[in-house]
């Protein structure tokens, strides 16, 4: 009975939409903002509703596919403390108990990756431009809040439901095939993560980086000395084209972050460690940008 | 095959205010509607002079085209796992200590 109401609501919803969007372009109306409604509807009754096992299920495939791209870094003692950096900032978060995994994967790009369920990739090029420990636990910290968050798991569901209807799909992963709904959220991941997350989310992550850095141990200033850096390199830097097709740009945020220091409790800024960074890829990821 | 109309129908109409608002023209309504039917995948062509990326944010996708999934590697990332114990003395070995942070 439950279901059939859920199908039903969501079913009518989608017509209303699909109706209203007629309308809306007849009459020369906002499209924009019943796209958003759309969108809104898709977050209120999907986003919650998955089970971590889904959304690990989806991580692990999306992780090997991008393995299959970028390897990781064979390096098994640099593996080994990128994992003992990023398990502790992730103790710090509002999920402790993923099972976080961390690598450094083999490209020259300035960026870093969040899978859904838990599995953060480092660029080696990324690790070039950390100076020390403080500023990796930024980077790291900003992708732990878009797994604690479900960022990318909210995008998905939103394009599942409204770019391609599927309320009666929708209804029918929850009668028990789990399997299949899996499957089309991971087709769909294949074009979702082509765009960027919204300023919003990308703002919200770099909030949780400073805040779970500062609650490390960290000086959370260091966050704000990495994008300065960033902010200060060339734009059209080939190591930066993926980075800026998917973020702000390092300016942009450079101002939320400086904002987002002021508003910290318990930590100021220059308050805490900038340990050392001891990992061997990034010197070699060093020499290697120094090097072009 | 009765119910394979009605499903197009309806899925046509769910796509179109999506699409309109998009900007995607009707040949990705087609797309969308077709795949979700079909059940293939519906990735976008990638726009001319546009990097598009595939599975995670920022990836290539003329890389991913060329390379299949790699469980093998997955599992490497299992071996160089870290549990909390291990997290929290190698953080206390550098001099680190949790603290209460929020914002106001």
């Amino acid at each position: 009975m439950r279901l059939h109401l859920f199908r039903s609501s969501l079913l009518a919803a989608t017509l209303i939409l699909a109706s209203s969007g007629i309308q809306a372009q007849s009459r020369n109306l906002d499209l924009g903002s019943i796209f958003d409604s759309a969108k809104n509807l898709a977050k209120s009754q999907s986003v919650g509703s998955m089970s971590e096992e889904e959304e690990l299920a989806i991580g692990k495939e999306v992780v090997a596919a991008t393995l299959g791209s970028y390897p990781p870094v064979r390096d098994a003692a640099l593996q080994h403390r990128l994992n003992q950096v990023g398990v502790w900032i992730a103790l710090q978060s509002s999920r402790p108990d993923l099972p976080w995994r961390f690598a450094a994967v083999e490209s020259d790009s300035i960026n870093a990756f969040a899978a859904p369920g838990g599995t953060i990739l480092v660029t080696r090029g990324m690790l070039g431009h950390v100076t020390n420990e403080a500023e990796l636990a930024c980077v790291l910290g900003h992708e732990i809040g878009h797994v604690t968050r479900r960022h990318h798991i909210a995008v998905l569901q939103k394009s599942l439901l409204v770019a391609a209807g599927a309320s009666a799909l929708t209804a029918t992963s929850k009668a028990g095939n789990s399997e299949e709904y899996r499957r089309l959220l991971i087709g769909e991941s294949k074009e979702i993560f082509n765009r960027r997350l919204d300023r919003g989310s990308e703002r919200e992550a770099d909030e949780d980086g400073i805040l779970l850095a500062a609650r490390a141990g960290y000086d959370p200033a260091a966050c704000l000395n990495f994008m300065q850096r960033l902010a200060a390199l060339k734009v059209d830097t080939n190591a930066l084209a993926a980075l800026y097709k998917t973020h702000p740009t390092a300016k942009e945020r450079v101002v939320d972050v400086d904002s987002s220091l002021g508003r910290l409790k318990g930590a100021a800024p220059g308050d805490g460690a900038r340990p050392e960074l001891s990992l061997n890829a990034a010197a070699a990821g060093r020499q290697k940008t120094q090097a072009r | 095959m009765k119910m394979k109309i009605i499903l197009s129908l309806l899925l046509f109409c769910a796509v179109l205010p999506a699409a309109l608002a998009q900007g995607g023209g009707i040949s990705d309504l087609f797309r969308s509607v077709t795949g979700a039917i079909g059940g293939k995948e519906t990735a976008a062509p990638a726009q001319k002079g546009e990097t598009a990326v595939l599975g995670v944010r920022g990836m290539d996708e003329g890389d991913a085209k060329t390379s299949a999934p790699a469980a093998g590697d997955a599992k490497l990332l299992e071996g160089w796992a870290v549990g909390r114990k291990e997290a929290e003395a190698a953080a206390a070995r550098r001099g680190l200590a949790a603290r209460p942070v929020t914002y106001e």
